[in-house]
């Protein structure tokens, strides 16, 4: 009878320890409502637990419900922020002093956040900051502040078709040579494809052509330059090559209504293209799409093709966190959260993993078998050492617009490479001097 | 009985306090708000802002403003004219088919009108898919199979406006069918027989019979199927951005652009302003025709 008694209570009191862990964790709040240090944490909705991919889900509930439970001194209102005027929003807020304790800040308008976040330099060693990748290093620090946690990260690199490529292009010359080969064997191929519609997609994938040939869209104080002195020698060195590619038949003149590296997906799936500029997380996608016995088969990385050998560059991007509070509570709380789930060695490991982002820092890429042993991530980890972020600049929205038009236009027909550039020219200088 | 008659007044604006304050605060703050903020120099990226006429100024003389609205205008007409031509004659076919009791009339009312409740987002995907030049195009496959060449319907400049001209049509077609169908419906039966004793071709009974009778309504339509096309956003966005280039940008995905993707709150605030003053030009030529209208029955 005794025994009996003992195992329905252990029963009921391990039941009863599950219910209440589960019910400590919810897609918009974490922890007991009574808990004393209230955090209000805003990010995207792919990066939270309401995120709709299963592995993201699952990583995130186990995630925050191990945590909690360590922590139960706090509890956590979550926020969603979506669509293009979420950091806009953000800004706004935090100029006006209603911002979240902690947000997710695009890591390319972080530099207008510098003045509202709080600096972190006493949560971390000089040598954790320095294991991570240069930019994020460079974009994280201002004024010697640690003023965010750069956590993931992306790049663009050139996938290539092992089976119909020996050796990936590096220069412009051998891409245009391989390119009308290829051409002539396989007259219905879309040889060379990039995102060239008008979106951020197009900038971040071939403004690294630009820049890798020693270009600069501002100067350090934010000033366009991007058509000044040597700048419109490499700027139109890039239209003219991109005119050329559609000119020579190696690329079809419909990219230029690409507007994101996905959308080259199903042409990929469907097997008509030889080589195109997309981003390291097509790699997941494309393995969905084609299988990843194949995928890994036909399909290989390189850096993207520059004017001329020995130079590289790529475009990178990514997302950090950032704390608007100056309750010391309340920021070590979330540093506490954020290093477990995000941001400290084996967070970041677990939800890029998950999420099929690519880690910040660079000893995950050695210490987690999952990405020492990928030839993916090795790839990517060596073509995103030459990364560059976009100016953070009040004036580089205006000038992405103008060269997403102008790449556009050049490679639709509607305009000369000079006259896309002086047009974009024209309309960002316009703009800047309004803004003075 | 003056006196009940003036509580009961006082009483009516009581009970219509509440949908004046949900307007207020819901339409017209907002668009005041927008108002000031077009006369400012205001952007997401700054700080302070002070009270400027330089946003007109500079979006007036910017070269990119008047392509733009060359574009939109282009859009708008094409997409009037052919959205109320369509429109008319399949309500005039719809209407001869319901008077000769022929089988298939609700069915092809239900099918035209079923473009009109697709939001505009999925229309864009929709006609994206079909139009596309990539190999999963479906309209391409079969121009393709046919001729041995694709047409560039979403990334030449010409083809591109087309597209959109197009794919709003097939979408706002059915608003014209349903409004001018109420109104044929509406004219006496007797007008057309007498007309047909009167030995009045078909042709003669629809300029002097049905166009006089449904002038009210075709201006009503003209009206708001303008207003509609004007403030077409969601279908461009989803085909084409606005590009290739600027080919397909109208006054609402400027608008959008200037806020959203250059943070340019001012431009942005000003460049609705136009689009605001547009619409409310339409809107009082549309109240003028209906008192016209009013009048004279």
């Amino acid at each position: 009878m005794f025994r009996k008694l003992t195992v329905l209570l252990v029963t009921l009191g391990l039941i009863g320890m599950l219910v209440s862990a589960a019910t400590l964790v919810t897609p918009t709040h974490i922890g007991s409502y009574n808990a004393p240090i209230s955090i209000t944490m805003d990010l995207l909705p792919q990066y939270s637990m309401q995120a709709v991919n299963p592995a993201r889900q699952q990583y995130l509930k186990k995630a925050y419900e191990e945590w909690i439970r360590k922590n139960p001194d706090v509890q956590v209102y979550f926020q969603i922020i979506s669509g293009p005027a979420a950091m806009a929003k953000l800004l706004t807020q935090a100029r006006s002093g209603t911002a979240p304790d902690v947000s997710q800040v695009d890591s390319f308008v972080l530099p207008r956040f510098y003045p509202y976040l709080q600096p972190l330099n006493k949560y971390f060693t000089s040598d954790e900051i320095s294991d991570l990748l240069p930019y994020c290093q460079k974009g994280m620090i201002h004024n010697g502040q640690l003023k965010a946690l750069w956590f993931t990260t992306d790049a663009r690199v050139l996938y290539y078709r092992k089976d119909l490529i020996s050796k990936p292009p590096k220069t412009w010359a051998e891409l245009f040579e391989l390119g009308k080969k290829l051409k002539k064997e396989h007259p219905d191929m879309n040889v060379f494809m990039y995102p060239a519609g008008k979106n951020e997609a197009t900038i971040i994938c071939l403004m690294p052509l630009f820049w890798a040939q020693g270009g600069k869209l501002v100067d350090t104080n934010g000033k366009p330059v991007f058509n000044e002195g040597k700048n419109r020698e490499y700027m139109l060195n890039l239209l003219k090559f991109l005119k050329e590619t559609v000119d020579s038949g190696i690329t079809p003149e419909r990219v230029d209504a690409i507007t994101a590296e996905a959308q080259l997906n199903q042409d990929v799936a469907a097997g008509n293209v030889a080589m195109f500029i997309g981003g390291n997380w097509q790699v997941k996608q494309m393995e969905n799409l084609l299988g990843t016995a194949t995928f890994n088969k036909e399909w290989g990385a390189a850096p993207l093709p520059q004017i001329r050998d020995n130079i590289e560059s790529t475009g990178v991007g990514g997302w950090t966190w950032g704390i608007f509070t100056k309750d010391p509570a309340k920021q070590a709380a979330i540093i506490r959260m954020v290093n477990a789930i995000y941001f400290g060695s084996h967070g970041m490991f677990g939800w890029t993993k998950a999420a099929g982002y690519m880690p910040t820092r660079e000893s995950v890429y050695k210490d987690y078998a999952y990405y020492a042993t990928n030839p993916w991530m090795q790839k990517f980890l060596s073509i995103m050492k030459y990364g560059r972020p976009r100016p953070g600049f009040a004036i580089y929205p205006t000038i992405s617009t103008n060269l997403q038009v102008a790449i556009s236009s050049v490679v639709s027909g509607i305009s000369s490479p000079q006259e896309a550039l002086d047009t974009a020219w024209k309309n960002v200088m316009e703009e800047y001097n309004r803004m003075k | 009985m003056k006196n009940d008659i003036s509580k009961k007044e006082t009483w009516a604006w009581l009970w219509i306090l509440p949908v004046i304050a949900i307007l207020s605060l819901f339409y017209v703050v907002p668009i005041v708000k927008v108002g000031l903020y077009s006369f400012t120099n205001a952007s997401f990226f700054g700080g302070k802002f002070h009270y400027t006429l330089n946003t007109y100024g500079f979006l007036f003389s910017s070269g990119t403003f008047w392509i733009m609205l060359k574009t939109t205008l282009l859009f708008v007409i094409a997409s009037v004219i052919f959205q109320f031509l369509l429109g008319f004659s399949i309500s005039l076919a719809l209407v001869d088919g319901e008077n000769r009791k022929l089988l298939g009339t609700t069915f092809v009312r239900t099918a035209v009108l079923s473009a009109w409740v697709i939001p505009g987002v999925v229309i864009g995907i929709v006609w994206k898919l079909l139009l596309t030049g990539a190999s999963y195009g479906i309209l391409n496959y079969y121009i393709k199979v046919l001729t041995g060449y694709a047409i560039p319907f979403l990334s030449s400049p010409t083809w591109a406006l087309v597209s959109i001209i197009i794919a709003n049509v097939w979408r706002g077609t059915a608003f014209s069918m349903i409004i001018l169908y109420g109104g044929l419906k509406q004219v006496p039966q007797e007008l057309y027989e007498a007309a047909q004793i009167d030995g009045a071709s078909a042709w003669k009974r629809l300029i002097h019979v049905t166009i006089p009778q449904l002038k009210q309504v075709i201006f009503i339509n003209l009206a708001l199927i303008t207003i509609y096309t004007f403030n077409t956003f969601d279908m461009i966005m989803a085909l084409t951005g606005g590009g290739p280039g600027r080919a397909t940008e109208v006054l609402s995905i400027y608008s959008y652009d200037s806020v959203f993707e250059r943070w340019a709150l001012s431009q942005g605030a000003a460049s609705a302003i136009v689009l605001l003053v547009i619409n409310l030009i339409i809107v009082i030529f549309y109240y003028r025709t209906m008192k016209v209208g009013e009048n004279n029955a």
